[in-house]
């Protein structure tokens, strides 16, 4: 089964990407780290999502991050953040779903 | 199911910065390595006395370098918090006592007095030059401090000389030309150690799907038992 991971912005944008297609995160800031996964449209360029962590809390967000990503939901599909359902439970330390740049 | 490593890396970096010297209460710290850009987000009086905040959250502290406390007239005030502090000690200050603002190139600590603060306040000495501070950062935070690649992005594994190996990642930015290098130095004659040491927790079932902290050179822990003898690591995103 491939698995997906699924992000969406309190300003309603939103994405759905292959967790194969995930190249790497860095912290930005001390709030904010950028998850990198391959283009889209399969040219050698990539995507952005910015996400939103608890501050100082830099190698705890990451940690939750990529504990979601390898965890093995029976659907293949998981929500990496949802700023617009109400009820969802952020990972742990993350506090939003920043800036999607496709 | 499909299950990829994520490895972990981060630089073993001077993870020190010494404030500027004044005598009203202010603790400033220029932007420049570790702190390349000072932490964005302010830490209100309020919320430092919430335990709230990047310093209460552990991302780093700040210490007096020598306490004045020799019975002169310009000596440092301490809290009940700190108890009997001696001449000259390294005192770590409470991060209850701290409130923060990002300025234009540096970052603005300021300190509650023992007056407004019984507990966790200090009272800077009348002598500017008594009170020096020492800011040490405990977490990575900034580009090149730390990465995690996905383990299928390794393109190779190359011996630079004796002493240093370097892994190259597809770049996070999947640019052409560019390229995410991490490079270790370690034991002398080591690399091929090094090179096994990666197939083998890439390949080890166990650590499918799972964040393995291969190479965190900022705290010195290092995968296993560190047979290449790794001591440094340095981090080069989207480089050409």
């Amino acid at each position: 089964m491939i698995k997906f991971a699924y992000f969406e912005t309190a300003s309603n944008d939103a994405t759905m990407v292959p967790v194969a297609n995930y190249l790497g995160t860095e912290p930005t800031n001390d709030v904010t780290c950028t998850m990198h996964w391959k283009k889209m449209d399969n040219t050698l360029d990539g995507m952005n999502i910015v996400m939103n962590f608890t501050t100082g809390m830099t190698t705890e967000a990451l940690d939750s991050l990529h504990s979601a990503m390898a965890s093995n939901p029976k659907d293949g599909f998981i929500v990496m953040g949802d700023d617009n359902l109400t009820g969802f439970t952020n990972l742990e330390h993350i506090t939003s779903v920043g800036a999607i740049t496709l | 199911m499909i299950n990829d490593v994520y490895l972990y890396f981060s630089d073993d970096m001077t993870v020190t910065k010494a404030s500027t010297t004044t005598a009203d209460q202010l603790v400033t710290v220029a932007d420049g390595a570790p702190f390349a850009n000072m932490p964005t987000t302010a830490i209100t009086v309020a919320q430092a006395a919430a335990g709230k905040g990047w310093l209460h959250n552990g991302l780093a502290k700040l210490t007096m370098n020598a306490a004045h406390n020799d019975a002169s007239g310009d000596v440092h005030l301490f809290g009940t918090h700190y108890g009997t502090v001696a001449d000259d000690a390294v005192v770590l200050v409470s991060p209850y006592a701290i409130s923060y603002a990002e300025g234009s190139g540096d970052g603005d600590m300021t300190l509650r007095t023992v007056a407004q603060d019984p507990v966790y306040g200090i009272t800077q000495s009348s002598t500017a030059g008594e009170n020096g501070f020492t800011l040490t950062l405990l977490k990575p935070y900034e580009p090149d401090q730390a990465l995690v690649k996905a383990a299928s992005t390794l393109a190779n594994i190359e011996a630079l000389d004796a002493t240093r190996t370097l892994l190259t990642f597809t770049p996070s930015t999947h640019d052409t030309g560019a390229l995410d290098l991490v490079t270790f130095t370690h034991t002398s004659n080591k690399n091929h150690l090094v090179a096994k040491a990666i197939a083998d927790v890439i390949t080890d079932p166990r650590n499918q799907g799972k964040m393995i902290k291969f190479a965190d050179g900022f705290n010195e822990v290092y995968f296993g038992n560190n047979a290449a003898g790794i001591h440094t690591v340095t981090l080069a995103i989207d480089a050409a």
